[in-house]
């Protein structure tokens, strides 16, 4: 009930900043019609822990920050490597092992991956996470694993799984 | 007060655009696909988080400023998913990337 | 008068990123056409509907139609649908079958 409560309260909250029209016809019809989309989710039996994930906010509002410095530093890197006129690109692909427990741990390391320019997560195995780098340097950074680390503590402690 | 806003968001505009126009010269310029997916995301990150600002720095806190960041975060959540699918299928169909190693190895051959 | 003024330099500060979008627009176009593989043409479509998100948006500036915007959240949820389906079909030639087939 309190996940119902709160995944239909965040819909009107996007139907609010969306529509910018507020008479009271239109608001009782914005919250008949999130509360019969969340009812019809509740139907297709796919509203769990994962639907709405508010106890990582405060991790996020940590990982974030980093994670937006982190993609302006590789960005302007791989901007100078496509401007030079050599092309200095040494394409390399590693196996790297991620430290995260839960699904939701190793997705976020893998699409901070795959979001920072310069590395895209290939492909998740049962243990590893297949990576391509665009220089030589990049694939050795991540392979010092201060992401790694990062999402580590993103994910937080292992509860009830 | 005014004039400094202004010369913010010159900058972030002018820069994010700029930075687009640098990624689809990447992806004119890298040799295979793998390598053309770095440049593109440099147009999905830094680029459209640039252009998102000077936006955002120029409206000031309207309702428009909110769907600005929906876009932003719609963006930022969904990008990194199309890229590894991307990359993914090309695994899968046995694309190979050039690597390193074997464009060392080929200078070798040919010398 | 001074309202005027700065009014115009907001007008130029978006043309000229307009024009800056206009040019990347045309490069990746041509990336689009030149592309050996469908990779490297989906890739290139997919940076396309990211640029074209940021067009739509400054075009609402520019044309003082703030409303734009909607359009440019519906561009970037099709955008992303589009590349997942698109890349779906071509890594197992159908749209309904799901992935557990394809491992052995």
């Amino acid at each position: 009930m309190p996940l119902f409560l709160s995944s239909s309260s965040v819909l009107f909250i996007f139907w609010l900043i969306l529509s910018g029209h507020y008479t009271p016809f239109l608001l009782v019809i914005g919250i008949i019609s999130c509360v019969f989309i969340v009812i019809l989710v509740v139907k297709m039996e796919i509203l769990d822990d994962e639907a709405l994930p508010i106890k990582f906010l405060f991790s996020a509002i940590k990982y974030w920050p980093w994670l937006f410095g982190q993609i302006i530093q590789s960005a302007l890197n791989v901007a100078k490597i496509i401007i030079n006129p050599n092309l200095p690109i040494t394409p390399t692909m590693i196996k790297i092992k991620p430290l995260q427990e839960t699904d939701v741990g190793v997705v976020t390391f893998a699409n901070s991956i795959t979001l920072t320019p310069g590395t895209i997560s290939v492909e998740i195995d049962n243990d590893n996470i297949l990576v391509h780098a665009i220089t030589r340097d990049n694939a050795f950074d991540l392979e010092q694993g201060v992401m790694n680390e990062k999402c580590k503590r993103f994910e937080g402690k292992k509860n009830n799984v | 007060m005014d004039i400094f806003i202004n010369f913010i968001s010159w900058f972030l505009l002018v820069g994010g655009a700029f930075f687009c126009v640098i990624g689809s010269i990447g992806l004119l310029r890298m040799p295979d696909a793998f390598t053309r997916l770095h440049a593109a995301s440099i147009i999905d990150t830094l680029g459209f988080l640039m252009v998102m600002l000077g936006l955002i720095i120029q409206t000031g806190l309207t309702l428009t400023t909110l769907r600005l960041l929906i876009v932003v975060f719609l963006i930022f959540f969904t990008s990194p998913v199309a890229g590894h699918a991307l990359a993914n299928a090309m695994k899968h169909r046995n694309v190979k990337p050039v690597l390193h190693e074997d464009k060392w190895l080929n200078k070798l051959k040919s010398e | 008068m001074r309202n005027v003024n700065a009014l115009r330099e907001r007008k130029t500060m978006f043309e000229v990123t307009t024009f800056l979008i206009l040019l990347a627009f045309s490069l990746t176009l041509i990336s689009i056409f030149r592309g050996p593989t469908v990779y490297d043409r989906i890739i290139s479509a997919n940076s396309f509907g990211t640029l074209t998100v940021l067009f739509l948006s400054i075009l609402g500036y520019l044309l003082g139609r703030p409303e734009f915007i909607d359009l440019a959240i519906i561009y970037a949820i099709l955008n992303v649908i589009s590349a997942v389906a698109i890349l779906k079909y071509f890594r197992q030639g159908d749209l309904s079958k799901s992935d557990d087939g394809l491992k052995n």
